[in-house]
């Protein structure tokens, strides 16, 4: 161990723990009564120090509405989720290995989908799903976000560096193409599939413009959605509680960020080959 | 050979991509041109389709027609644009005799990009200028600036961490993951946090300035410190990412070099400024671009924290374009400011598919 590893090591240690200053800090303060809290916010140690230490704002939260954005969230990130890296991995497939007419001229017409930013849409959808009666529903939720070019090339470029041996035995012996996928191909590809399932489960789960414009419904609300209208609205009153809000809401995307961070780099070393 | 079998299988596997594709995507994208070419009113247009008036390009005209806008040259004239121009020139020249630019199409695409942020404070209106829609100009410039300083602010800072962080070992694991846990937080969550955070009475900012005997700052009240807290926000949301890309591109450069350049005895800043940054360049266009691209979409942060406020400070494209739509109910209106930001965010991607067609 070189001699100035302590330097660098104090100095990045001390930079990370400034950077996540507002995190510690929301944490404190959520585990500290409301009534405290609408009084001041820097009760002990500016706040950094939960005292008076309390966790009923954590348990208050699940008999509010809260627990239904919960849900609704959970329901449409995992749908699409599944759907999407399904619908990803199959058409990944055939760019990248059937040979087929037409491709050369639909696979750019893919690619070309990554130039659109999905974001700028949201009018023409609104138009199309109030003409399909699918606004406020999970579907008009989940279908606009399916079709992901970013994970059509993700997967195509990982097909493509599979060997062809692998494939061409089991032609020999008979197998269709739906088997090949089936069975060869996806069990290979787990690593680019996750891929793309935490990409997809991340966005969808912190989704925000298009939930707040489909969903007027209150109880069709979506955890982003719900957190900015009325956490926001009264987050001076129930502080305590709003905020332990904000933490659970972040703890699925924090952990699957953390726990699949390798996937996440192999995934986009792929992406920027 | 393509055989009957191939080509069975392959519509069969791409269709339900394709059918979700073109219905979802490509069709919006058209029908976002259609509508920018209406008065469409979302009320009227639900009740009766025919109650959409073709009005050809007015909606456009409304955005940029306007009279009395000129080139105002005396607002450069500040001590705080004097010593960004100089501090932002006398870097380039230094870089340019020190042969740093050279081959590094990323640092050239900062300054080019500074530069025009720069002067685009210059449009300027004049007292009698007389607009049609004064506020979309101002969100353009509003827009352009916060893109430029949250997409460079994490370019860079990212990068310094992702050096700071390239190390083995456990707890090196632990920093790095402190640094981009940030990422995982939803956008409204967010928004609260940093509310709370810039908060007047009894934010973080302002239990430290009292503890300190200082007086609070109005973070939300005053224009360029409503933007700050949005930068802020954006820079500390949307790192992890760009600190993965650094991490990964660092690993690939050949430790041969390194070890070479110590032989040489190249200094510590001598090596990061000709093989490191170098070694990186293409990653760090890359990140640059994703990051610009992806903020001049910018809307949950100025939409909950600040609401465009104060003084449209803070108003970006996307949020007018959804006040136009949802708000004001003009969906064509809306529709044609999405399509003048497709055409600015095109300019961008354009750059980016350009500069990585050429390097395959």
């Amino acid at each position: 161990m070189s001699k100035r590893f302590p330097i660098t090591f104090i100095v990045v240690l001390i930079a990370a723990i400034i950077w996540s200053i507002p995190f510690w800090w929301i944490l404190s303060l959520s585990f500290q009564p409301n009534d405290i809290l609408q009084k001041t916010t820097s009760n002990t140690a500016l706040g950094f120090i939960p005292y008076p230490f309390t966790i009923e704002n954590y348990y208050l939260l699940w008999g509010q509405s809260f627990f239904g954005w919960f849900i609704n969230s959970a329901i449409v990130a995992v749908t699409m989720t599944l759907l999407s890296t399904i619908l990803c991995s199959l058409s990944g497939y055939a760019f990248a290995r059937i040979d087929f007419v037409g491709k050369k001229i639909i696979y750019p017409i893919v690619l070309a989908g990554l130039m659109v930013p999905g974001e700028l849409l949201f009018i023409p959808l609104f138009t199309q799903f109030s003409n399909l009666g699918l606004n406020n529903s999970y579907a008009g939720l989940i279908l606009p976000r399916l079709a992901v070019p970013f994970g059509v090339f993700i997967m195509t470029q990982y097909y493509k560096g599979v060997p062809k041996e692998v494939e061409e035995a089991a032609i020999i012996d008979g197998a269709n193409r739906f088997q090949i996928w089936y069975k060869i191909m996806v069990p290979l590809s787990i690593p680019a599939m996750i891929t793309v399932a935490i990409v997809t489960f991340g966005f969808a789960w912190n989704d925000y413009l298009w939930p707040l414009i489909s969903l007027s419904a209150q109880d069709m609300r979506t955890l982003q959605v719900g957190i900015a209208l009325q956490i926001g609205a009264r987050i001076q009153e129930y502080m305590g509680t709003s905020l332990a809000g904000v933490i659970v809401s972040s703890i699925p995307t924090i952990i699957l960020l953390i726990y699949f961070q390798k996937y996440l780099l192999r995934g986009f070393a792929i992406g920027t080959k | 050979m393509k055989s009957n079998k191939d080509n069975f299988f392959g519509y069969i596997f791409i269709l339900p991509f394709l059918l979700l594709f073109f219905s979802f995507l490509l069709y919006p994208f058209g029908k976002l041109f259609y509508i920018s070419f209406f008065e469409w009113n979302i009320m009227a247009v639900a009740m009766d389709p025919s109650n959409a008036i073709y009005v050809g390009f007015e909606n456009y005209y409304y955005l940029l027609a306007g009279e009395g806008v000129w080139f105002n040259i005396s607002v450069f004239f500040t001590p705080i644009k004097l010593i960004t121009f100089s501090v932002l020139t006398i870097s380039l020249y230094y870089f340019y005799t020190k042969e740093i630019l050279k081959n590094n199409i990323g640092l050239i695409f900062f300054f080019f990009y500074a530069y025009v942020a720069y002067f685009v404070h210059g449009i300027q209106a004049t007292d009698n200028a007389y607009w049609e829609d004064d506020v979309f100009w101002k969100s353009i410039r509003n827009t352009m600036v916060m893109d430029f300083f949250s997409a460079y602010a994490i370019t860079f800072i990212a990068l310094l961490i992702a050096i700071g962080t390239n190390h083995t070992g456990k707890i090196y694991i632990v920093i790095r993951t402190l640094f981009w846990a940030t990422g995982g937080v939803g956008v409204a969550a967010l928004s609260i946090i940093m509310v709370q955070i810039f908060n007047t009475y009894g934010g973080i900012t302002s239990n430290f300035s009292n503890f300190f005997g200082f007086d609070n700052f109005p973070f939300f009240i005053n224009m360029n410190g409503s933007r700050f807290v949005v930068i802020f926000a954006t820079v500390w949301w949307a790192i992890s990412l760009p600190i993965m890309l650094f991490l990964a591109a660092l690993q690939q450069i050949p430790e041969e070099r390194y070890e070479a350049a110590k032989i040489d005895g190249a200094t510590k800043s001598q090596i990061f400024w000709y093989i490191t940054l170098p070694g990186i360049a293409r990653m760090f266009l890359l990140v640059s671009l994703l990051q610009i691209i992806s903020h001049w979409q910018i809307f949950g942060q100025a939409n909950i924290m600040t609401s465009g406020g104060p003084a449209d400070a803070t108003r970006t494209v996307v949020l007018m374009a959804y006040d136009y739509a949802f708000r004001d109910m003009e969906m064509g209106q809306g529709a044609a400011v999405s399509v003048l930001l497709f055409f600015i965010i095109g300019f961008f991607v354009f750059i980016q598919f350009k500069t990585f067609k050429e390097n395959e």
